[in-house]
C-alpha cells in the first residue's frame, strides 16, 4: 500500500471504530440522554417505584387551569396526548409560564398529585410577530 | 526547507484577503445586528428576550461551520501535506473555540428569563459545551507554527475525530426530549421563521465567517514568514 492511501486508511478506520463505539455508548445511555419524560411514561413506571421517587416530567399546562391557592401555593394541570396531571408548586416561576405553554417539572408524587420543586419553561421553535396560539397538541415522542 | 508552492504570490494573495475580508466581515456584522434588533419584528411570544437569536444563533452556526472546515482542513493536511492547509488548523480551532463560547454565553443569558434557568445537562447543551471543550483540547495541542510537528498531527486526527460529534450536536433536538426547542431551520421542511426574522441572522453569519477568514488569512501569513525567518536563521 503507498503511504497515502495507508494514512487514508487509517484515518478512516479511526473514524468509524470512535464513531461506532459512540453510537453504541448513545444507545444503552438512551434513557439518561433525554431530559425529561413524558406523562405517559412516568404513569406507565410510577407503580414499579417508591412514592419518594423524583421525577423530571414535560408536558403542557392544560387551559384555564392555573390558580393561585393561599400562602403563594399554585396549582395547575400538565398533559400530553393520553394523561393529564394535577400539580402543585410553591416557588418563582419563568416568564413564559402560561397556558398551553411547554414546561419540564422536577418533583415526585403525593397519591395522584405530582409536587413540582422547580418549574422550566419549554420554549417552541417557531419565531413570529403575528398573535399565534401556544401548541396545543403534543408531539408524539 | 518547507515547499510552498509560491510563496511570494501566497502572501500577496493572504494579504488581499485579509484586507478585503475584514472590511467586508465588519460591515455585515454591523448591518446585520442593527437590522436584527432594530428593524425586525418581536417575537409575540418570547418578545424583546428574544432578540439575543442575532448573536446566539450565528455564533453557533458560525462554531460548528468552522470546526466542519477545521476537519476538513486537518484531513487534507494528513492525508496530503499541503503546507499552507496545515498552517491554517490552530487558528481555524481556535475561531471555533471563540464562537462556540459566544454561542453558550449567549445561550445562558437567553435561556435565564425564558426557561427560568442558565444552564441544564440537556443533550444539546451538553453536546454543545462537549463541542467546545474539544476546540480548547485542540488548540492546547496544537504548537504554534510548526507544520510537520508530531503534535500538530495528533492535534489534526483528533480534530477529525472531532467531527463525529456536529451530527450529534445537529440531531440532539430531534433524536431526545431536551429542554432546548427543536430546530427552527430545517433543510426538508419549510422554516419556523418570518422571513423578516430569519434574514439578519445569515447577514450576521456571512459577517462571522468573514471575519474568520480575515483571521485565518493573517495567521496563515504570520507562520509562513515564521517559518521563513526560521529558516534563515539556520
Amino acid at each position: 500500500m503507498k503511504p497515502k492511501n495507508r494514512r487514508i486508511f487509517v484515518i478512516l478506520i479511526l473514524i468509524i471504530l470512535s464513531a461506532t463505539g459512540l453510537i453504541f455508548t448513545l444507545f444503552a445511555f438512551q434513557k439518561y440522554v433525554s431530559f425529561y419524560q413524558t406523562p405517559t411514561q412516568v404513569l406507565s413506571q410510577k407503580p414499579l417505584f417508591p412514592t419518594q421517587k423524583k421525577w423530571r416530567m414535560g408536558g403542557y399546562v392544560t387551559p384555564h387551569s392555573i390558580q393561585h391557592q393561599s400562602d403563594g401555593l399554585l396549582s395547575f394541570q400538565i398533559f400530553d396526548q393520553n394523561y393529564t396531571i394535577t400539580v402543585y408548586y410553591k416557588g418563582l416561576l419563568p416568564q413564559l409560564f402560561r397556558d398551553k405553554q411547554g414546561v419540564v417539572l422536577d418533583g415526585y408524587f403525593q397519591g395522584d398529585i405530582f409536587i413540582a420543586t422547580r418549574v422550566l419553561a419549554k420554549h417552541d421553535e417557531v419565531y413570529t410577530s403575528r398573535a399565534r396560539s401556544l401548541q396545543s397538541k403534543p408531539r408524539n415522542q | 526547507m518547507i515547499r510552498f508552492a509560491k510563496p511570494r504570490n501566497i502572501n500577496f494573495l493572504l494579504t488581499k484577503v485579509y484586507t478585503y475580508a475584514f472590511f467586508i466581515g465588519f460591515t455585515l456584522i454591523a448591518l446585520g445586528l442593527t437590522w436584527g434588533i432594530g428593524f425586525t419584528p418581536t417575537d409575540s411570544i418570547q418578545g424583546i428576550s428574544a432578540k439575543i437569536i442575532y448573536l446566539h444563533v450565528p455564533s453557533a452556526w458560525a462554531s460548528l461551520f468552522l470546526f466542519l472546515l477545521l476537519g476538513g482542513a486537518s484531513f487534507i493536511s494528513l492525508i496530503w501535506r499541503l503546507p499552507t492547509v496545515s498552517l491554517s488548523t490552530l487558528s481555524l480551532a481556535r475561531l471555533s473555540a471563540l464562537f462556540g463560547a459566544l454561542t453558550l454565553l449567549t445561550g445562558m443569558l437567553w435561556a435565564k428569563p425564558m426557561w427560568g434557568t442558565w444552564w441544564v445537562w440537556d443533550a444539546r447543551l451538553t453536546a454543545t459545551f462537549i463541542q467546545f471543550l474539544l476546540t480548547l483540547a485542540i488548540i492546547s495541542l496544537h504548537p504554534d507554527h510548526n507544520v510537520w510537528s508530531s503534535q500538530r498531527r495528533n492535534a489534526q486526527i483528533f480534530s477529525v475525530i472531532g467531527l463525529i460529534n456536529l451530527p450529534i450536536i445537529k440531531g440532539s433536538v430531534i433524536w431526545w426530549n431536551t429542554l432546548h426547542q427543536g430546530q427552527t431551520f430545517s433543510l426538508t421542511q419549510s422554516w419556523n421563521i418570518d422571513w423578516e426574522m430569519a434574514a439578519p441572522l445569515f447577514v450576521i453569519f456571512i459577517g462571522f465567517l468573514s471575519i474568520s477568514l480575515a483571521i485565518v488569512s493573517l495567521d496563515v501569513r504570520g507562520s509562513i514568514l515564521w517559518q521563513r525567518i526560521n529558516t534563515l536563521r539556520h
